[in-house]
């Protein structure tokens, strides 16, 4: 086949990403009415943006915004040049009531969980993109949070921030959760 | 900023085969933004291209704003535009992200939108201003504004 003769036409795959690794898509999410600021320095802030509660799990944006009306391009670290981005070493981490934890980092994933559904909690984290003007990256945590605190802690070195975080009561989510709706009940 | 939550999901349209949602409502003094999702029913995933939802948004009093192609170009200058001015920075099949400039009056605000080639009616939900200016009175500052020291 030619560089300029076009491959015959295949239907799709029909692949569906797992249930375990995405919101339901047929549900009206109950809204958690909460923002999170995890973190401050004096150049960026890290929040945790639009929380999304359904029976299987928790949607929700982690966010990086920077402080308005800092010079130049900031997006890359001049000590580290061949890593592109300052928000590589980002990693979030949820602490639930019943000592369970859960990370954002690969290396915390089964080996399977793309091809296995994993026992919950699982979070995962589909992958983040922005420019100066901010980064946001989507996370998604397979099962809902058991009552009591829940703590969303990250980690971000090449921003300056150590260990930081806050706690809300996971009854906020749990609550949402039984808000959530079906958007077709007889499918 | 980090903003006001509007604690509401509100399901705009829906048919047999697509539901619209707007979700996501995130709200600043000086406007708010949130997520515009079609949803599409698991046994009709396809999608038609080259066309697109329309939204308008209502005031009580009036005003509106919408995602249509004569609504897109910015003014003249550094002139700011009269609000209620909506943008759409993102803006596809599944959906897109709106932000809205300035805060509705105290009433009903209503979110309308069709989609002729997806077979969406003009369809519409109301939601309580009151919301978003609750929300909006809860948004707080990161940083000192360097302009008011």
């Amino acid at each position: 086949m030619s560089f300029f003769e076009l491959p015959a036409w295949q239907p799709p795959s029909g692949y569906r990403i797992p249930a375990w690794l995405r919101p339901p898509e047929t549900m009206v999410p109950g809204i958690v009415p909460v923002e999170l600021l995890l973190a401050r320095t004096d150049t960026d802030a890290v929040l945790v943006t639009h929380l999304r509660a359904y029976p299987t799990g928790l949607e929700f944006i982690l966010t990086i915004r920077p402080r308005p009306g800092q010079p130049g391009p900031r997006r890359h670290d001049p000590d580290q040049p061949h890593l592109p981005f300052r928000h590589h070493d980002l990693w979030l981490e949820l602490r639930f009531a019943d000592g369970q934890t859960v990370s954002s980092h690969p290396r915390s994933w089964p080996r399977t969980f793309e091809s296995e559904q994993p026992d919950p909690p699982f979070l995962y984290y589909h992958g983040g993109g922005g420019c100066d003007g901010g980064w946001r990256s989507g996370h998604w945590l397979w099962g809902l949070p058991p009552p009591g605190p829940l703590a969303f802690v990250c980690t971000w070195p090449s921003g300056g921030v150590p260990a930081s975080g806050v706690e809300v009561d996971a009854g906020l989510v749990l609550e949402a959760a039984d808000r959530s709706a079906t958007v077709w009940p007889t499918s | 900023m980090v903003p006001g939550v509007v604690p509401v999901a509100l399901l705009v349209a829906r048919t047999d085969t697509h539901a619209v949602l707007v979700d996501g409502l995130l709200v600043y003094p000086t406007g708010f933004d949130f997520d515009l999702a079609v949803r599409r029913h698991p046994r009709h995933p396809g999608h038609p291209w080259g066309d697109e939802l329309r939204l308008e948004i209502r005031f009580a009093d009036g005003r509106r704003a919408d995602n249509g192609p004569r609504r897109r170009s910015h003014p003249a200058g550094d002139r700011p535009p009269d609000p209620p001015w909506l943008y759409q920075s993102v803006s596809g099949p599944d959906g897109g992200h709106v932000w809205l400039l300035g805060l509705p009056p105290p009433g009903p605000l209503t979110f309308a939108c069709q989609w002729p080639a997806e077979r969406i009616p003009p369809s519409q939900a109301e939601l309580d201003a009151s919301l978003v200016l609750e929300a909006a009175a809860r948004a707080t500052s990161l940083w000192p504004d360097p302009s008011l020291s």
